[in-house]
């Protein structure tokens, strides 16, 4: 680094008027703490533009010095002025405390804690207003999920009412299975004397056992006073199988009445109770057992 | 040199003054506020703003002495940088919208050069020194130190190159070293 070139560039000078950007400012003060040469042509300069203002001298009015020790902050220095300060405040306070401990807050320290009691406020307000949002949002999510858990409940019991349809379904088709299963059973179809709709009824007749079974498919509900009455046709002559109640997912009625031999099975619709003699009229269904 | 009134060094002053003791204070004002006044009535030339700006440049004083590092520069020039800077910013936030200063002020600048050679009694031997500086070379002084503009703005307001200006600047500073030489 070449000294000399660095003091005649003019750098020095323009850093003592005060023209160097803040860079620049930060370099020389580098080279010239590196630098005695720098340094020293650095302090040459700065003293003869001290030494101008030297000359400018005036007395400054002499009310700025009292202001400025008003309102400047100083020091007492040394411990002992210290404790002289504090003491009579110290005394104030021992004897109000058997009453009432308060802050010492001279003054000046209350003006300066005032922004602080402002912010504590603010801090205050800010809070509370979240604590505020925040507990709407609780409630909306609150009511959301209460919504959601009825709605839950809701299609719950749907499921729980369709697993119960869907076991006695089950159950039922078990049974029927079971009796289809048996050896010997036979299927009747019993189809409508109209011949509108097929398959209303349908007899699982076990020949050997002589066990009836009966599943409606789809036979319509009679009024109070009438039943359906199961006839088996044996020998030409129809005998009486039994009444039964077309109830609520019944489908498979086993009858009683047991026969060995038959040659095809009716339901006729009677009053209730039943009938000796089948009315052939409101004969419903016929199937026979041949077929 | 004026500086030598102190009763003790300029280092234990600055110590003290960090320390922030009354007594140091008393010093520091009764030492340096004269010139710095006279500096900013220079720049401001207004003594009622001047009694303000030196108020402020006081205050500025006080709160930035704990970062004062005497290793960056000497303590009379760091509190002239101080009050000098203030002023010029007071009368740029007067003509707050013009921050260059107008050619009538210019005219007011060269007036107050011939005004100003009239000594002050306490500081009788400087000022003939001073007036010893090439003229030329003491104007260029002053519209960078005092009244803040930069070389561009000088070169626009003498009407001279640009290089011409920072030969004029360093050569006017190295006169006045050699003028004010220890």
């Amino acid at each position: 680094m070449n000294t000399k070139e660095y003091i005649e560039s003019g750098i020095l000078e323009e850093y003592v008027l005060g023209t160097v950007s803040p860079q620049e400012k930060r370099e020389v003060e580098c080279m010239s703490s590196i630098y005695p040469e720098i340094r020293a042509e650095l302090d040459n300069l700065s003293a003869a533009m001290e030494q101008y203002a030297q000359t400018l001298r005036r007395e400054p009015p002499s009310d700025v010095k009292a202001w400025l020790l008003k309102e400047l902050d100083f020091d007492t220095p040394g411990t002992e002025e210290i404790d002289e300060a504090v003491q009579p405040e110290g005394q104030v306070t021992e004897d109000e405390a058997e009453t009432t401990i308060r802050p010492l807050y001279s003054k000046d320290d209350y003006t300066h804690s005032r922004p602080t009691y402002r912010f504590t406020w603010l801090v205050a307000a800010s809070l509370g207003l979240i604590v505020l949002v925040f507990a709407y949002f609780l409630y909306s999510q609150l009511q959301g999920s209460q919504q959601t858990l009825s709605s839950l409940r809701e299609s719950n019991q749907q499921l729980t009412d369709e697993v119960r349809t869907l076991r006695t379904h089950q159950q039922q088709t078990d049974q029927t299975l079971a009796i289809l299963k048996e050896p010997g059973t036979r299927v009747i179809r019993l189809n409508a004397t109209d011949t509108t709709t097929a398959n209303l009824a349908t007899v699982y007749w076990n020949a050997s056992t002589g066990q009836v079974n009966l599943e409606i498919d789809s036979l319509t509900r009679p009024s109070e006073a009438q039943q359906y009455q199961l006839w088996a046709i044996v020998d030409g002559k129809p005998v009486d199988a039994g009444v039964f109640e077309i109830g609520e997912g019944t489908r498979v009625v086993q009858q009683t009445k047991k026969f060995l031999k038959a040659d095809a099975f009716a339901i006729t619709l009677e009053r209730r109770g039943g009938s000796p003699t089948p009315t052939l009229s409101a004969m419903v269904v016929v199937g026979n057992v041949k077929t | 040199m004026k500086r030598s009134n102190l009763p003790f060094s300029e280092d234990v002053l600055v110590k003290k003054l960090q320390q922030r003791e009354e007594q140091a204070f008393h010093l520091l004002y009764d030492q340096y506020s004269p010139a710095l006044y006279g500096v900013i009535l220079k720049v401001v030339r207004d003594e009622e703003l001047a009694r303000d700006v030196l108020q402020d440049s006081f205050v500025k004083i006080w709160r930035n002495i704990p970062s004062y590092d005497s290793q960056k520069g000497r303590l009379f020039t760091w509190l002239l940088n101080i009050a000098r800077n203030t002023a010029i910013d007071a009368i740029r936030t007067r003509h707050s919208g013009q921050s260059i200063q107008t050619s009538t002020d210019i005219v007011d600048i060269v007036d107050q050069h011939r005004q100003t050679y009239q000594p002050a009694v306490e500081t009788l031997d400087l000022p003939e020194k001073v007036n010893q500086l090439n003229p030329d070379r003491k104007l260029v002084i002053d519209l960078v130190y005092f009244y803040g503009y930069t070389h561009e703005e000088v070169a626009e307001k003498l009407n001279l190159p640009l290089g011409t200006v920072k030969t004029r600047v360093r050569s006017a500073l190295q006169e006045l070293k050699k003028l004010f030489g220890t």
